[in-house]
């Protein structure tokens, strides 16, 4: 093994990454050479100092913040069963909620149109009250919440069925080639020619001559394959490998909680129109605004899986192939590459014979039972 | 009562919904998913993107297989919205804008050597790095992921990590080497 092969093994060596023969054949290089014995101490070094880098911590806040995100089971809810069992459960749920939003609302609804100012006061601190509890309640209500926005037990089923497939395609490729240049263009050109577009770009040079890199690209869903088998062809494939996230269920998850958004906004909207009081109007605005916080969240979310199914990403990895360095004419040249050759063959021998010297209690002991044996027996031989 | 979770019993929690679960998740990974994010989008987008990247992590728990650890998939997860907002923002855009550290023209060669600069010129270096060596920096010394965990967290071949991590090594001993130079310079 070369200075150079050991430089790049070198961190990988440190982390205790290597397979058992590579990190014999590097530890074996490095007792013989100063140089990279100097650089490995150094990199090990280097390796603490990052090691030792101060990690930051999580503020304070951003606990409840995520907790806050987050819709529980209310205490006592069965864990999600099967597809069938939810949209029971949902079904069941809906009614429920039709039943328990006609008996609070409508009455609302109808003490509303009542010129009674008492009879709005009274309505407001109901409304009121509703706001508070479901703040306190927390994890319960947000669950509520939810139930009660959604209209029609056959709305909210409907969407399993219109569930158009969607997987998330990604392909990782690395190809081995002669000029990375000239093939980083050619990967380029080909993912325009098919639709898409190069997201991510880096390149690696040695001595101001880029080397190696990778290439991120999005490319039509249509024409994955096509791209990656066009891809496969500019140089050797070193590695490849597909894999897909199906996001079908979510997707379906969130139409049907766009539908229920939606109808929740109508509802509080129908509310709005018949309110007449400030603080009923400002408690509608809020619920108002949450709902279309909620949608926009949901649709901003639709539309990524969305697109990100429509288009594939390919990660390409290029790397040169390492160019064979012109040989030196030069006798001195000739005669130093000479005596380091010597050098590590006589430290490789060194080595070896350091390392049949600590396992001869394996080889030495079979093979002087078998002289003493083969010994004897000519001997028997011989005296018959 | 929560330490004695195993990660099997943990994951069944947190897909019944359990709001318990959910706190022994983030106390396991809140810190870690916002160092993460915070080394990938910056310091200014850290509190945003982590909290996205924790709520993301909390709701697609549902879909955890179990084909990888629980930490494993935590990374991947947060990975892959810090990437998302990376491509949102700017597909060539480099989340640092911090510059090396100068070293102090006041102090002397042995006071610029302090463990403290050497770790802050080291977090500069690092910051310094392209986003694809940052990552692989990141995940592996400052997380603590081996390099086939961190191949599936990026989602690439275990090969690419070790030559990623290599060249980034390489690239922060230049860094380290050319802010010491014009320490001496400056000096």
């Amino acid at each position: 093994m070369n200075c150079l092969r050991v430089s790049q093994e070198m961190k990988a060596y440190i982390d205790g990454e290597l397979r058992p023969w590579t990190r014999w054949l590097v530890t074996c290089h490095i007792t013989s050479c100063e140089q990279c014995r100097r650089e490995m101490e150094a990199m090990n070094e280097l390796t603490n100092d990052v090691r030792n880098v101060q990690q930051v911590s999580a503020p304070d806040g951003l606990r409840d913040k995520v907790l806050g995100g987050i819709t529980f089971q209310p205490v006592g809810h069965a864990p999600r069963g099967s597809s069938v069992m939810r949209g029971l459960g949902t079904a069941a749920g809906g009614m429920v909620a039709l039943v328990v939003l006609a008996a609070i609302i409508m009455p609302i609804f109808s003490r509303a149109r009542e010129s009674s100012s008492r009879a709005r006061y009274l309505n407001a601190q109901r409304m009121e009250m509703r706001a508070k509890e479901s703040k306190s309640i927390g994890v319960a209500s947000d669950y509520d919440t939810r139930v009660m926005g959604k209209v029609a037990p056959s709305e909210a089923a409907a969407p399993a069925a219109s569930a158009r497939l969607l997987i998330i395609k990604t392909a990782d490729l690395s190809v081995q080639v002669r000029d990375f240049q000239q093939t980083n263009d050619q990967a380029v050109s080909i993912a325009r020619s098919v639709g898409g577009y190069v997201t991510d770009t880096s390149a690696e040079s040695d001595r101001g001559v880029p080397t190696s890199g990778s290439l991120s690209m999005r490319v039509p869903v249509s024409a994955f394959e096509r791209t990656l088998n066009r891809l496969a062809k500019l140089g050797r494939v070193t590695s490849r490998s597909i894999s897909g996230e199906d996001v079908t269920g979510e997707s379906v998850d969130l139409d049907s909680r766009l539908r229920n958004l939606r109808a929740e906004e109508r509802q509080y909207l129908d509310i709005m129109n018949r309110a007449k009081r400030i603080p009923d109007v400002v408690t509608v605005t809020n619920e108002l605004s949450r709902v279309r916080g909620e949608i926009e969240e949901a649709q901003g979310r639709l539309k990524y899986l969305k697109s990100a199914a429509a288009m594939s990403t390919i990660n390409l990895t290029i790397g040169e192939k390492a160019k064979t360095q012109p040989r030196k004419s030069s006798i001195e040249s000739t005669f130093g590459n000479a005596i380091a050759s010597l050098g590590g063959t006589l430290s490789a021998l060194a080595s070896l014979a350091i390392w049949l010297l600590v396992y001869s209690p394996f080889w030495a002991l079979p093979i002087a039972l078998w002289l003493y044996a083969r010994k004897r027996g000519i001997s028997t031989q011989q005296q018959s | 009562m929560a330490s004695s979770w195993d990660e099997r019993k943990l994951v069944t929690e947190l897909k019944a919904g359990n709001r318990e679960a959910f706190e022994r998740l983030l106390d396991l990974y809140e810190d870690k998913v916002y160092g993460l994010v915070h080394g990938m989008v910056g310091a200014v987008d850290a509190d945003d993107i982590a909290q996205d990247a924790l709520i993301e992590i909390c709701k697609a728990v549902v879909s955890f297989r179990g084909d990888s650890s629980l930490a494993t998939w935590v990374h991947r997860v947060a990975v892959n919205v810090c990437l998302e907002h990376r491509r949102k923002r700017h597909p060539l855009f480099v989340p640092f804008e911090d510059e090396l550290a100068e070293p102090d023209p006041q102090a002397g060669p042995s006071e610029a050597l302090e463990r403290g600069e050497v770790k802050g010129s080291v977090d500069a270096a690092i910051g310094s790095l392209s986003d694809l060596h940052r990552d692989v920096v990141i995940l592996h010394e400052l997380q603590g992921l081996t390099y086939a965990e961190c191949a599936k967290a990026l989602g690439c071949p275990v090969g690419t990590v070790k030559s990623r991590l290599s060249n980034a090594f390489v690239k922060l001993r230049e860094l380290l080497q050319s802010c010491t130079v014009e320490g001496e310079v400056a000096i």
